[in-house]
């Protein structure tokens, strides 16, 4: 089992919608290569703009994707997408086979 | 009464034996193009059945009916065995008195309530969950965001979504809204 925590990065932007910005919709795909069930922040969480995934092991880096949203579901902007930097993924093992030790009696 | 008419409709494998929610718009002329006044619909009656396999596709043979009453426009189905399903909605327009049984079979035709126009098939949400989700596709695969609740029961549009989640159209639905994004397209799990 993996924690992914997630903290988004705010700036203030301006944009021309219709409807009013509503939240950031957060989803996480984990080391297995799971796509988890997404969670939408509108920074009123503690702490503010940050989301917790439980996810599985696996050989994959997580990524995650961030897409901001108005109130009636429409992207606003473009979605950022982030990967898992440095070690990654738990690697996977396998019994490869270095050699043959051969015996004839 | 005054029997007629219907449209067909194709319904996905079900996978499960479960009730299918049909709905339809009811017609508001007879045959002839004269007025047919809803409380002149006594009822419809759908009939379900295995579909042909040339189009235009129709119910081979009726395996069932199930009726609404009045001017109602859906009904339930009893709960179906795994299969595909082909429906067809027939008006029942009420006559007046015995005219209706005295003229001729032309007139009678002539006198048939407008076929009822179905609308998309839908199934029925079971109590596998009631979340609706926000679906998002990534990179390469849907992720799914749930952002409120819808009774159990409520119709889904069986040939809208994607991977194993289903649209629920939201008109004369009552989404709980658990978040202040109120997607106008929302998915659920149907079955």
């Amino acid at each position: 089992m993996t924690t992914i925590t997630v903290t988004l990065n705010k700036t203030t932007a301006s944009f021309s919608g219709v409807n009013a910005f509503a939240g950031t919709n957060v989803v996480a795909k984990d080391n297995a290569g799971t796509v988890l069930p997404g969670v939408i922040l509108t920074g009123k969480e503690t702490p503010p703009w940050t989301a917790v995934f439980t996810g599985a092991t696996g050989p994959n880096l997580v990524q995650v994707t961030a897409t901001d949203l108005d109130s009636k579901g429409n992207t606003i902007g473009t979605p950022v997408t982030a990967t898992e930097t440095g070690t990654g993924g738990m690697q996977q093992t396998y019994p490869q086979t270095s050699g043959i030790t051969l015996t004839v009696v | 009464m005054n029997r007629l008419f219907s449209l067909l409709l194709l319904l996905p494998t079900i996978t499960f034996a479960t009730v299918v929610t049909i709905s339809w718009t009811n017609p508001t002329t007879y045959t002839d193009g004269s007025a047919l006044p809803g409380t002149d619909i006594g009822s419809t009656t759908v009939q379900y059945g295995p579909c042909s396999t040339t189009t235009p596709l129709s119910v081979t043979t009726v395996a069932g009916t199930f009726t609404a009453q009045g001017g109602t426009t859906h009904a339930q189905s009893p709960d179906l065995p795994a299969g595909t399903y082909c429906f067809q909605a027939i008006t029942n327009s009420l006559s007046q008195g015995s005219s209706v049984a005295s003229v001729a079979v032309k007139d009678a035709i002539a006198k048939n309530a407008g076929a009822p126009a179905l609308a998309t098939p839908t199934n029925q949400l079971v109590t596998s969950g009631t979340a609706v989700y926000l679906a998002t596709l990534i990179d390469d695969g849907w992720a799914f965001t749930q952002v409120g609740t819808v009774p159990v029961g409520t119709p889904c549009d069986a040939t809208q979504g994607v991977n194993q989640y289903n649209e629920v159209p939201q008109k004369g639905v009552t989404v709980t809204w658990q978040t202040a994004v109120q997607p106008r397209s929302i998915v659920a799990l149907c079955h």
